[in-house]
């Protein structure tokens, strides 16, 4: 506790010299970020003293130092994004890159902007906005608030569909940056879209991006949501997502950590009205000292209400790995059904793997199970693969990549998979010589 | 219940039903003022005739309780308890000269036995256990004592086990719970007035199953039992214990700790009935009970199992635990929690594998009705030099009735790739298809609720001793009477 105390005050200290040193305009919004911060102030980042901390240590976050990345353009590194996912859109170090989208016409009840436009065109407007969220809890939302600049706002009227995927490119570095990008998601009733949202960082770079994401589903739309985080090896991703489910509507997340040294994900579904339906998939991959966390958080506030989850988890070299997963029924959310399963493979024996699978519930008339594993490649199934002439290191990326296969066939975006599974065919194939 | 107007007024009768063992055995009790300071950890001590180095323990402990927190991470809503309101030290006053046989004791106390049903000088003969009755914080008697000692068995009171046994003490105590452990534990070994003391010598099997009830008497004494158990080198004990407690008003708090150690090749057993007073059906009174249990398989091959089944207490706080040191050692933990009314329980266990080869099975099943909250905690830690360790874990939760809530809390640290480890757990309520299938066969809606409830606690129960699961089972469907949902 002592130890911890000076530390944060420290942290917090540098980022107050950060947004001191931002010259802001005297309006609401301005207002906002400020009361933002000192809030952030009051409670610094977090320790592992918390329970939702418990297995990340920041002290390697608090250590470094970030300044505010610029709108200069940066490095951006073309060959790595997706070719064909969509409309897209580039947020290079946390700015919108105008030259770089590519945002064709859109259909009616469609409204796509950046947030870096909102603001401009109409502070005041972003301020009462912002007002009427959903009020920022954690330490990192605070200080994404306190240093928001840019971002994404897309709105869907009644009944409006974006045929095309949304494609959002973080593209960070080089040098040691830090973003605190946001994006607003509002559809109206029945409305649908595709939102992709890709971290990239470059090489050697030591970034910092805590992005937060907030979702908002009126009576039956449907959002698929996808988090592809690929920042460099040497950075940080913090990412926070909320979103909130209203009646009939449906929610999927597929959410693949496989970059950053020290990665967190905060995933929040909140189903709000009866039939609401939230998937959340996951997988990450850590290796090296990669320390990959995600925390999901299904909150059953309304009865009738479905979820289900499933995160894969793969661990190598010194790589930690930690899931936790929290499901709640709220008192008479009644019927409730919710299944959750956190699976993991662990291939070295420096790797770690922490999951915490959890059930809280206040209601009686539910179905709520979960299942959690940890073990290593199943030896007849390897012994299988090499007695049909496989070599070893075939045996164990096949069995690899078809234990994350699960998670990667529920991808209904085809260019996404495949710029996916050649990822991962990259990555385990590089992981097996090493091991 | 406004919510289920078709309720039975003869269910409300059996849900109303009083606490059957709430009664108060008019004793003189030398009690010690409340209040903790030194001087009072001191008078324990010198009251018990202690060695030396039991009062440095104490003392120590109570030093580095001082600069301790009271812990808040567990899923509980405990009212502030005042450390400083409660009476350290409790025992009978007839105790002149410590009774040796049954004769002596003092006749009341025999009849409050006699009214909870315990057979201490006759069904204690004809079961074949040995009783070490603690009647507050002093035993009072101890049968079977030859019979044990022909086999080379310790079985005594701890106090007793410190006068005679200083070296076994001074060994073993605080090897497994350290007195930094955690608030509670600390407490306890500043204060701890007596509990039991077990040591089976090398390749003895305990000649008969040893029990210990606890009970708790006067009013404002909290209970602070410790208990040490040591199996030697290829050894087996099976220990039962079981409590029931008279009727309070004010919550009292019951601190206790157990250690258990397993050598090469020893098996312990450990049976848990625990019945104390869980407050009336508004949640008013009943006992904390925050109790630190842990084993240590300290020798290859060893075995440590817990069975316990809980359905007193306001509040429970318990993690019967197991510290995996040895080479293919195992650890299991069989466990069915009830709570009714406003009881509150966070209980489950922790695995710590270290050794090689070790396994561990938890089975935990918890059941909530009322208004009562259920949690499941429990933590399964495979370190590094645990190569092929593996783990099982099943955890199911049963709901009876709209306000209560059945949580899981499982905790999975996973150091090693060649290590195996399983979670599982549901949590529903009784399935109307099984209990419509019970009622078009005739089987009355409490029966039918009994017997499925019995048969989804039947994993734990078959893991107790005889004579515990037939109460445990008497003693489960008393909790549950009326609480369908």
């Amino acid at each position: 506790m002592s130890a911890a105390a000076p530390k944060a005050t420290t942290s917090v200290d540098r980022y107050r010299s950060l947004f001191d040193a931002r010259p802001l305009p005297d309006n609401a919004l301005t207002q906002w970020r400020r009361a933002a911060f000192e809030r952030f102030a009051a409670i610094g980042l977090p320790t592992q003293r918390e329970e939702d901390w418990k297995y990340t240590n920041l002290r390697r976050l608090e250590s470094r130092q970030f300044t505010p990345a610029t709108p200069a353009p940066v490095a951006t590194d073309e060959s790595r994004w997706i070719a064909n996912a969509g409309a897209r859109i580039v947020l290079a170090n946390g700015h919108a890159l105008a030259s770089l989208s590519t945002v064709s016409p859109q259909p009616p009840g469609v409204t796509l902007l950046t947030l870096g436009q909102w603001i401009a065109n109409s502070p005041e407007q972003v301020a009462e906005f912002l007002q009427k969220q959903r009020r920022d809890a954690s330490s990192f939302e605070l200080l994404n608030a306190a240093f928001l600049e840019d971002g994404v706002v897309i709105d869907l009227a009644d009944g409006a569909r974006f045929d095309q995927p949304i494609y959002v490119i973080h593209q960070m570095g080089p040098g040691n940056g830090m973003s605190h990008p946001r994006i607003f998601v509002r559809c109206g009733r029945n409305s649908a879209c595709t939102l992709v949202e890709h971290y990239i960082g470059a090489a050697d770079s030591e970034t910092l991006t805590n992005s937060v994401v907030s979702l908002d589903l009126a009576q039956g739309a449907k959002v698929a949501h996808y988090r592809l985080q690929q920042e460099s090896s040497r950075s940080f991703h913090i990412g926070t997502v909320h979103a909130h489910l209203d009646r009939d509507s449906r929610y999927a997340c597929r959410d693949i950590a496989l970059g950053a040294t020290l990665a967190r994900t905060h995933i929040t579904a909140t189903l709000a009205g009866p039939g609401a339906e939230a998937t959340l998939q996951g997988l990450f991959a850590p290796s090296g000292t990669q320390h990959l966390d995600t925390y999901t958080l299904v909150d059953h506030a309304a009865p009738h209400t479905l979820s289900n989850e499933e995160y894969r988890g793969v661990a190598d070299g010194r790589g930690r790995g930690v899931y936790r997963g929290k499901v709640i029924v709220r008192k008479d959310a009644q019927k409730i059904d919710s299944r959750q399963s956190s699976r993991n493979l662990l291939l070295s024996p420096t790797a770690e793997i922490d999951t915490r699978p959890e059930l809280e519930i206040y209601a009686n008339d539910v179905k709520c199970s979960h299942g959690a594993t940890t073990g290593q490649l199943d030896s007849t199934a390897l012994f299988y693969l090499r007695s049909r002439g496989l070599s070893e290191d075939e045996a164990r990326g096949l069995l690899i990549r078809a234990f994350a296969e699960s998670i990667l066939s529920t991808i209904e975006l085809e260019p996404l998979r495949q710029h996916l599974e050649q990822q991962l065919n990259e990555r385990f194939a590089s992981s097996e010589a090493r091991a | 219940m406004s919510s289920n107007p078709q309720t039975d007024p003869a269910l409300e009768a059996l849900v109303g039903q009083k606490y059957r063992h709430g009664f108060v055995t008019d004793i003189e009790s030398d009690t010690v003022p409340p209040g903790l300071d030194e001087d009072v950890i001191r008078l324990i001590s010198r009251k018990k005739s202690e060695p030396e180095f039991m009062l440095e323990w104490r003392l120590k402990s109570f030093r580095h309780w001082l600069t301790m927190r009271e812990p808040h991470w567990a899923h509980l809503r405990v009212a502030p308890i005042d450390y400083q309101g409660i009476s350290y030290y409790s025992a009978p006053k007839s105790k002149a000269n410590a009774p040796k046989s049954i004769e002596e004791v003092d006749p009341k106390l025999l009849e409050t036995y006699d009214k909870l049903g315990i057979p201490l000088h006759e069904r204690a003969r004809l079961a074949g256990v040995a009783v070490d009755a603690v009647f507050d914080s002093v035993s009072v008697a101890t049968t079977f004592k030859e019979r044990l000692a022909k086999a080379g068995v310790i079985f005594c009171s701890f106090s007793e086990a410190v006068r005679n046994h200083p070296e076994l003490i001074e060994r073993y105590l605080g090897s497994v719970v350290a007195y930094t452990d955690n608030f509670f534990a600390t407490l306890n070994s500043a204060v701890f007035s007596d509990g039991s003391f077990v040591y089976v010598p090398k390749g003895v099997r305990c000649p008969m199953e040893l029990s210990t009830y606890f009970r708790i008497n006067a009013a404002n004494t909290g209970q602070f039992e410790r208990t040490l158990i040591v199996a030697d080198e290829g050894s087996y004990v099976s220990y039962l214990e079981g409590c029931t407690a008279p009727m309070r008003d004010e919550n009292q708090l019951h601190a206790a700790v157990v250690e258990l150690v397993a050598l090469d090749n020893a098996q312990i057993k450990y049976s848990t009935v625990q019945n104390w007073y869980p407050g009336d059906e508004q949640g008013r009174g009943g006992i904390y009970n925050f109790v630190t249990k842990r084993g240590e398989c300290r020798g290859a091959n060893s075995k440590i199992s817990w069975t316990q089944v809980e359905t007193g207490s306001a509040i429970t706080w318990k993690y019967p635990s197991c510290i995996l040191t040895g080479e293919n050692s195992v650890g299991e933990f069989y466990s069915v929690a009830v709570t009714n009314n406003y009881q509150q329980a966070d209980t489950g266990t922790k695995m710590i594998h270290i050794g090689r080869n070790t396994r561990s099975t938890i089975v935990s099943k918890g059941i909530s009705a009322g208004h009562a909250q259920n949690s499941y905690r429990g933590l399964v830690k495979i370190l590094p030099s645990a190569t092929n360790a593996r783990n099982f874990t099943q955890c199911d939760s049963l709901l009876m009735g709209d306000q209560c809530g059945a949580h899981t809390f499982p905790y999975m640290e996973v150091r090693t790739p060649t290590a195996s480890v399983e979670h599982e757990a549901t949590t529903s309520k009784i399935g109307d298809d099984q209990l419509f299938y019970c009622l078009s066969r005739g089987i009355s809606e409490e029966d039918a609720v009994n017997m499925i409830v019995n048969g989804f606690c039947k994993a734990v129960f078959k893991e107790l001793p005889m004579e515990f699961a037939v109460e445990a089972q008497n003693l489960l469907a008393v909790s549950l009477e009326g609480a369908v949902g």
